[in-house]
């Protein structure tokens, strides 16, 4: 079953927090990647793991490589 | 955090022979005379290494003997300079390191850092900035001593890959030549190396004054005084000393990284500067 949106951005806080230790007041959809959150490529594959798990799909870093917010991501991951 | 004022201090301090006028002149000269020898020294490497490249023997005896040519090149550009009194330098405690799958990093003050680094050890492989891949003098070299270019999205997983055969990697976590000396922004790639490969580093200090060949330093410009570089090898860092080895590999990746900044720091604060 597809996830909303919703869904995923939701769970993606969760990872960021887990993973990352960010702290949740950052983790917002216009968050940039690099810049605000500190999140590097070799970071963002193991991201692309953990929301595989999540959604079942077949995600590739391939499908990250423009994508610079976190809501980029979503819409990525929704996508797919 | 300005390092041009303590650079101003050390200035003020020479009076002698060494900051006279005629010694920056003749200092000029000379290394215009060093800046030509690469031009030459480097084109004569890159033809030398691809025939030992072709030579018939084991990829792996090929692999020592290009690095060992790499290794001697360094070191007699090195001496070079020294003679002409364009530098000075000291190793302490032990001038060589033959460590065994280790990862080996150091703060990156100087343009020369990584000579030194590969003039002290004969086997060494490096994570290279890509554009070296790139520059028709350096292409060849780096191709065939078998270097791993950091703009490749696998490097990481090629590090470890070596580091488990036994390689030693030379990194500088700063990733590229630092402004001042204790600003240390270390990127975590050196660390994710070290946490995938589960391998010992081995730290370098490197102390460089007054500071020379940094960073957005035009070529040809001439310190006021030759600086000194000495080179210190502090004991291996094991990572599990240091590094919850249960938490996510990203939170250890951030532990280590914090723990080897927080390492150099205070190795490389001002008021330790004045002992070296």
């Amino acid at each position: 079953m597809t996830k909303t949106k919703e869904e995923i951005f939701t769970h993606t806080k969760q990872v960021l927090n887990e993973l990352f230790e960010l702290d949740e007041s950052l983790i917002t959809p216009e968050a940039r990647l690099y810049e605000d959150l500190d999140i590097d490529s070799i970071d963002a594959v193991d991201m692309l793991i953990e929301l595989k798990k999540f959604t079942g799909s077949n995600i590739s870093p391939e499908h990250f490589k423009e994508a610079k917010t976190l809501q980029d991501i979503v819409d990525t991951v929704h996508q797919i | 955090m300005d390092s041009s004022g303590d650079t101003r201090d050390i200035d003020e301090s020479f009076t002698d022979v060494k900051s006279h006028p005629a010694n920056k002149v003749w200092r000029a000269s000379a290394t215009a005379f060093c800046w030509a020898m690469f031009g030459v020294g480097a084109p004569i490497l890159s033809l030398f290494l691809p025939i030992l490249y072709c030579l018939p023997l084991s990829k792996g005896r090929k692999k020592v003997w290009i690095r060992s040519s790499i290794s001697k090149s360094c070191m007699f550009y090195l001496d070079t300079m020294k003679f002409f009194g364009l530098l000075t330098y000291s190793h302490k405690p032990e001038p060589t390191i033959a460590p065994h799958g280790k990862l080996i990093i150091a703060n990156h003050p100087s343009l020369l850092d990584a000579f030194f680094i590969l003039g002290m050890c004969k086997n060494l492989c490096c994570i290279t900035k890509g554009a070296l891949w790139k520059n028709p003098f350096t292409t060849l070299i780096v191709r065939t001593a078998d270097y791993i270019p950091n703009s490749t999205d696998d490097f990481i997983e090629q590090a470890r890959k070596r580091l488990d055969a036994g390689e030693n990697i030379l990194i500088f976590p700063e990733g590229t030549r630092n402004q001042y000396d204790d600003q240390l922004d270390f990127k975590r790639g050196a660390a994710n190396i070290a946490i995938l490969a589960n391998c010992d580093i081995v730290p370098i200090v490197i102390r460089c004054s007054p500071r020379a060949m940094q960073k957005g330093e035009k070529c040809y410009s001439i310190p006021a005084v030759a600086p000194h570089f000495s080179f210190e090898r502090l004991p291996n860092i094991k990572i599990v000393d240091h590094v919850d080895v249960n938490s996510p590999r990203t939170l250890q990746y951030r532990q280590l990284t914090t723990f080897l900044k927080n390492f150099y720091r205070p190795l490389l604060s001002k008021s330790d500067k004045n002992s070296s």
